[in-house]
């Protein structure tokens, strides 16, 4: 189950050198403020930080953007709790318990609760994953082009599916993100829709249209607040009641293992993640509790159940990403930007061949836990107060980042411009409902999905059966119809 | 008249079907052969039939939908599927974003000849303004600090030429 050889390689590899170290407490603190900030996704940091990443090496840049990550899951229950202001969709269920322990006057408590719960939840998320990534990597290496192009539908659909109320929209929005993905110069030489623009002759630059899609757009749609967040009140922080709610969290030991097993288990849906599993877990706690009743009301399982599922959703996505190279969401999406940049193809080849340094990934994880733990009882005050930077400051020094961070991805000045296009298409999309989540997973997968299925073409010569005699493609092609169509199928029947 | 012109849906996957169909051409133009299209044909063809799809709902509805409706009134959730939109949703709230992203554009275009810091400098200088910003100390002092900063940080970082007053390039 577990590659030992593999085990001990990451350790040396982690050992040698102190450089990947170094960038984990950064990591950890831009996560911890973004995920604090409403209405800025930890995704968009991590496409704003990105460029940042390219003059290191690879485990270092996947150490610092899985650092913000890991913070980010911690981050958005701090407003939850102290304001009732999520700091992101994950840590909506938090604030269902975590604001009336406010109201009540135990916020440090409830701080505590929601740190430990974090803690441990993205811990046994990165045990599973310890556990799982070997064998899952071996079934995975069985799986052909024609599977993986099925797989990469799926994924697509599941994300344009649930990232959006409106399927056809998030099915167009996917589309569109595909295509953009196929432009530029394809393996038979053809050169596809640069329109005479030799910039593009390599694909549409990934991580600027990230940044444009992510980041940019969402500060022009910020632009009527005055301040992310006008509360005014303000809570005194004390460390020792925080850290006697994070001791608190063991004694609660069925409630953190079954959120970080459901955050786990909808992590690894592409398109799901933290968002939903937070709620699942929430509602799965409140149904087996002898008082349901009490939930909404200051309950610290409520807090405790969210909390455990959507960190543990993090080790969850990275057993998707990692053994079959699909993004379950958009932090997934720039981990899997950052691979691009160091030449890297996730997938079961990448974890036979690099079994050392998935593991060291995995292990360092651990470790990012147990900062965490330090940095959120540390810079608690510091990360509560961030939301109060006004809007009319905050924004354009954030667009001048994402112009340096884009020009440092192209070397030249088709970066910003194509952070400007995408920004203001983004920008567009969001305010007609369409998820830019399903467009910018398209863009990343456009180009794999065509690789497959011409490689289906070329080993099957053309012939339909192909598909029908590989099981396996049969039960993926099964599996996105039931998404897609599934649930009115259900409702008609009843 | 703006706002329904920005809002409008069917108007927006107009213009990603034209843009579709465009791409659609140069592709057929540059090559036939099955490898080049057996992606991109289907998918181009299945997305503009979503998009027809859409369009004709919204046609047929012919009125704001429900969750329009809910969206305008604020009732938002955080996915980033959905605007941020409030009560009061007024072309002065468009305004802004429109302004900072013609300024955007403008920081966009003069970083093709000016240099990287002074341009960065009004860029901030002209946003925090449009943003409504009057107090001297925060229009000058801030604007330096960012354009500078960050100019300085990322010349430092980046393996490639920027042309800057300050920092030597």
């Amino acid at each position: 189950m577990i590659d030992f050889s593999g085990v001990i390689g990451a350790l040396e590899l982690l050992s040698s050198s102190y450089t990947p170290w170094l960038v984990v407490f950064p990591g950890l603190l831009i996560g911890l403020i973004a995920g604090a900030t409403p209405g800025f996704q930890v995704s968009m940091a991590m496409a704003i930080v990105l460029p940042f990443t390219f003059s290191l090496d690879f485990l270092s840049s996947i150490l610092f953007l899985t650092a913000i990550f890991t913070g980010g899951g911690y981050g958005a229950s701090i407003p939850a709790i102290l304001m009732n202001i999520p700091g992101s969709s994950s840590a909506v269920a938090s604030a269902f318990d975590g604001y009336p322990m406010t109201k009540k006057g135990k916020y440090n408590h409830a701080l505590g609760l929601a740190l430990g719960a974090s803690c441990i939840g993205a811990a046994i998320s990165y045990i599973i994953l310890f556990l799982l990534i070997s064998p899952v990597s071996i079934a995975v290496l069985k799986l052909g082009p024609s599977e993986l192009f099925v797989v990469t539908l799926w994924g697509i659909s599941l994300i344009a599916l649930l990232s959006s109320d409106n399927l056809l929209k998030g099915l167009f929005a996917g589309g569109l993100g595909l295509l953009i993905g196929t432009v530029g110069m394809s393996a038979t030489g053809a050169i596809r829709g640069t329109f005479g623009l030799a910039e593009l002759l390599d694909g549409v630059p990934v991580i600027p249209a990230m940044i444009g899609l992510f980041a940019v757009s969402e500060l022009f749609s910020i632009l009527h607040q005055s301040h992310i967040v006008a509360d005014d009140g303000r809570q005194d922080v004390k460390r020792s009641d925080i850290l006697r709610g994070f001791f608190d969290v063991w004694s609660f030991p069925k409630i953190v293992l079954r959120g970080s097993l459901i955050g786990s288990l909808i992590g690894a849906v592409p398109g799901i993640g933290s968002s939903v599993s937070n709620l699942v877990s929430y509602a799965e706690t409140k149904r087996r509790d002898p008082d349901p009743s009490s939930f909404g009301k200051g309950n610290p399982k409520g807090v405790i159940a969210a909390e455990a599922a959507n960190s543990s959703s993090e080790g969850g996505s990275m057993v998707t990403l990692l053994a079959l190279g699909i993004p379950g969401g958009g932090g997934t999406a720039v981990l899997l930007a950052a691979f691009n940049v160091h030449n890297i193809t996730g997938g079961p080849r990448f974890i036979m061949e690099n079994t050392h340094i998935v593991y060291a990934i995995v292990l360092s994880n651990f470790a990012q836990v147990i900062l965490l733990f330090v940095l959120g009882l540390m810079f608690i005050r510091l990360i509560s107060l961030v939301v109060k930077i006004p809007i009319k400051f905050l924004v354009p020094t954030i667009l001048v980042c994402c112009v340096f961070g884009s020009y440092g991805v192209t070397g030249d000045i088709i970066g910003p411009i194509i952070v400007l296009a995408f920004g203001v298409l983004g920008w567009l999309m969001r305010l007609n409902g369409f998820p830019v989540a399903a467009t910018v997973i398209g863009i990343l997968l456009g180009r794999m999905a065509e690789g497959e299925l011409m490689r289906s073409f070329q080993i099957s010569g053309g012939e339909i059966q192909y598909f029908i005699s590989r099981p396996i493609t049969i039960v993926f092609l099964v599996a996105l119809l039931l998404s897609l169509f599934g649930g009115r199928v259900l409702r008609q029947l009843r | 008249m703006m706002i329904k012109f920005l809002k409008s849906e069917s108007f927006l996957i107009l213009l990603f079907c034209i843009a579709i169909i465009a791409y659609l051409v140069d592709t057929v133009s540059q090559s036939m052969a099955i490898e080049n299209l057996i992606f991109v044909l289907p998918l181009s063809l299945t997305t503009l039939t979503l998009g027809v799809v859409i369009i004709y709902k919204n046609i047929r509805s012919n009125s704001f939908s429900p969750s329009d409706e809910a969206r305008d009134l604020g009732i938002a959730v955080s996915s980033d599927a959905r605007p941020k939109l409030h009560q009061g949703d007024t072309l002065n709230q468009y305004s802004r974003s429109l302004t900072l992203m013609g300024l955007f554009a403008a920081f966009v275009f003069c970083l093709t000849f000016g240099p990287f810091d002074v341009v960065s400098t009004f860029f901030t200088f002209a946003a925090i303004y449009a943003l409504g910003e009057r107090r001297w100390q925060f229009l000058v002092v801030l604007p330096i600090c960012v354009g500078l900063g960050i100019t300085g940080l990322f010349s430092y970082l980046l393996p490639y030429p920027m042309t800057t007053l300050f920092f030597g390039g």
